[in-house]
């Protein structure tokens, strides 16, 4: 009896201590929860500020390359100085030794110094120069922050294609603005142990490596060595003529790839703030201009493929002088009767103003559309301007007869070499892009920008036909003969706007331009050279033109195309060929 | 006699065996011993198993802080490099060098011979 209740006293001191475990074990568990899960962050905070510190990683920008890989904007790691004015002992001696190194007044720099504030910078991405100086004079309460800087190894080359970004590397110009997303990256934080010395620990190892760091590359369809002949051209065009300024385009009529967008006057973006805002413009997208006889092509080809004219088709243009409702237009010279071939060789308004009298107005600004025109191409350029045509229910008879000519109308200049880069294939409208492809920093291609085709705007024969009379155009007797290229067949038309001024047309100010395409039957360049209120030479024929040629030909020379089998480069003549020999001249010279 | 015997019994029965006894104690107190040494070892041995593992990972973690300074430094050399490569191979700067220094032009037509593939 004793036995039994001895064994029932143990049996209830057991379950007693069980009782008395589980519920500690379950104080442990909700304390664990408690911490482990509700409390977690702020703990891990807490933790992470006494005992472990975080290293900022500054995200890098991506690159910009050319089509060929060549850097045309990247970003390196600079030192920018900062001062803690409470902790620094003699404010006005720190000053003196500072500011000659940084180049600042001495009062600024003591300024900075004695400022309320804890943290000031004293100057943003010194150079390494002026931070080995700097840190050779120990002072105390002033040290160095690393922050990325962009730099543009190619200087002034495609400078307003380009841009440039701000102080906290933030696009804001050109492709940096626009794919400012894209390649800008993000900064990532570094977790490691704190050592008693406050050295950095990583016990753990390294995290696996974020990409997000590190931007986007971009690879563009601009090739540096056919941007700079453009831009050399246009410089010596600009120069020459004492033009205000210029602009050039070298599209692949093919794919609608750009290769070249030089506008003068350049600038260095590593030195942006030496130029004004009006030079870091992209006038080629961004700017808007009547072009002129220039138009005359994009008129004949929709004509020709609406079946309104014939090639053959006479026109008798009046001498040089006709009336339209109240106003009078003038040819440069006075012609009796031209062929539509022979309209466009000679650049007749009045010729071209009778052609554009055969279009009903909704078809004529249908075609202009089918175009491009009046639109923005969508080439992924920031600021791009779509043109503008006065409204369908306000175009008067002296309007459509205007628009005929390339007045009363205004387009970019890649609106115009994308429309000539149609007929130059065959008629398909090319959507133009210049980023060939973004890239991660794995290598892996993120986006692909492959040749989009918009539509086919006019047939491959019409394409033909109006390839055939621009080649008259260059040819002997035409307006834009000296945009011959030796070896190579050209077709391209002249233009010479006014410009408009105060309400109407100016006497003095133009917009020279030539467009074309070479090798005219097989062709790889579209080129539009467009010369901004030249003083001297101020018809496009003049100075657009020959700067047409000069480019077109170092071009075809740099990309290996052969020049065309006429007599004097018949391949299959070539072992009878004697070349010249070369001699060493001055490079004006060639 | 028998009283000799008895008390002689007795002794045997509480000295004798009950040194039988404390041999016997004795002998398992040794093998407690030999386990605890033991156990006291493979603790020991456990805890400066750690200790290393600890200090080992601790000095890798230095190691990596270094190398990490290291290769952040050279992969600002080698962008550096690059933009250094790309300033040195700008096409303005190899026609200077090539016209100026090197005197050299830009062919002309006549001089140059296209030779079919």
């Amino acid at each position: 009896m004793v036995k039994m209740k001895s064994r029932n006293e143990l049996a209830k001191n057991i379950r007693f201590i069980a009782m008395g475990f589980m519920v500690l074990f379950a104080i442990a568990a909700l304390r664990a929860y408690f911490l482990q899960i509700l409390k977690s962050g702020e703990l891990t905070e807490l933790i992470q500020s006494q005992c472990m510190t975080s290293i900022e990683l500054m995200p890098y920008r991506g690159t910009v390359y050319d089509r060929n890989g060549a850097e045309l904007a990247a970003s390196l790691d600079v030192e920018s100085l900062y001062a803690r004015p409470g902790v620094i002992r003699d404010p006005k001696a720190a000053a003196k030794l500072l500011a000659p190194i940084l180049e600042l007044p001495i009062h600024a720099v003591y300024r900075d110094l004695m400022s309320s504030k804890p943290f000031v910078w004293l100057q943003r991405k010194v150079t390494p120069t002026q931070a080995d100086s700097i840190r050779a004079l120990k002072i105390e309460g002033v040290g160095f922050i690393k922050e990325s800087q962009r730099f543009y190894p190619q200087k002034e080359l495609a400078a307003q294609v380009i841009g440039f970004v701000g102080i906290d590397s933030q696009g804001l110009e050109g492709i940096e603005r626009q794919y400012d997303s894209i390649i800008k990256g993000k900064s990532r934080k570094l977790f490691a142990d704190r050592d008693a010395k406050g050295r950095n620990v990583f016990v753990e190892g390294l995290q696996p490596s974020d990409q997000s760091r590190q931007g986007n590359d971009l690879m563009l369809t601009i090739d540096k060595n056919i941007q700079y002949i453009a831009e050399k051209e246009l410089q010596a065009a600009v120069s020459q003529s004492q033009a205000k300024g210029g602009t050039a385009i070298v599209m692949d009529p093919m794919t609608g790839e750009i290769l070249a967008s030089a506008v003068c006057p350049l600038f260095n973006p590593n030195q942006r703030n030496e130029a004004g805002p009006e030079a870091w413009r992209n006038r080629a997208v961004t700017d808007i201009y009547e072009p002129g006889s220039t138009f005359k092509a994009v008129l004949v080809a929709s004509a020709l493929e609406e079946g309104i004219v014939k090639p053959t088709d006479m026109f008798f243009c009046e001498n040089g002088s006709y009336h339209v409702a109240t106003h009078i237009i003038h040819d440069h010279a006075a012609y009796g009767w031209l062929d539509v071939a022979n309209i466009i060789k000679h650049s007749s308004n009045i010729g071209a103003s009778k052609i554009g009298k055969q279009f009903g107005k909704e078809q004529l600004y249908q075609y202009i559309r089918r175009f491009g025109f009046t639109a923005e191409t969508g080439i992924g350029l920031p600021s791009e301007q779509s043109g503008f045509m006065p409204a369908l229910k306000n175009c008067s008879e002296h309007t459509q007869s205007a628009i005929s000519f390339g007045q009363s109308i205004t387009v970019t200049p890649l609106q115009m070499v994308t429309a000539y880069a149609a007929i130059a294939n065959g008629g398909m409208l090319m959507q133009p892009h210049i980023v060939k492809r973004i890239v991660d920093s794995t290598g892996a291609v993120i986006r692909q920008n492959a040749p989009v085709m918009r539509r086919q705007v006019i047939s491959v024969k019409t394409a033909d036909i109006v390839r055939d009379m621009l080649k008259q155009v260059v040819a002997p007797g035409g307006t834009g003969t000296k945009a011959a290229v030796d070896g190579y067949v050209v077709a391209g038309k002249t233009g010479t706007s006014q410009k408009i001024e105060q309400g109407g047309y100016s006497h003095s100010k133009v917009m020279a331009s030539f467009i074309g395409f070479v090798p005219a039957d097989n062709p790889r360049l579209t080129i539009i050279v467009l010369i901004d209120e030249p003083q001297r030479m101020k018809f496009g024929g003049d100075i657009a033109a020959p700067a047409f040629s000069r480019m077109s030909d170092a071009m075809l020379n740099y990309l290996h195309v052969p020049p065309e089998p006429t007599p004097a480069h018949d391949p299959g003549q070539i072992k009878e060929i004697r070349t010249e020999p070369i001699k060493l001249a001055k490079l004006d010279e060639a | 006699m028998q009283d000799f015997n008895a008390s002689a019994e007795k002794y045997i029965h509480t000295n004798v065996l009950a040194r039988q006894h404390v041999r016997r104690d004795t002998d398992v107190s040794r093998k407690d011993m030999a386990c605890m040494i033991c156990m006291s070892a493979l603790v020991m041995m456990t805890f400066f198993m750690f200790l290393w593992v600890r200090i080992y990972s601790l000095e890798i973690g230095y190691l990596i802080s270094d190398f990490h300074k290291v290769q952040e430094e050279l992969v600002q050399e080698n962008k550096k490099l690059k933009v250094e490569r790309a300033v040195l191979r700008s096409s303005s700067r190899l026609e200077m060098i090539a016209v100026n220094r090197l005197g050299m032009i830009v062919p002309r037509k006549s001089q140059v011979v296209s030779v079919p593939w």
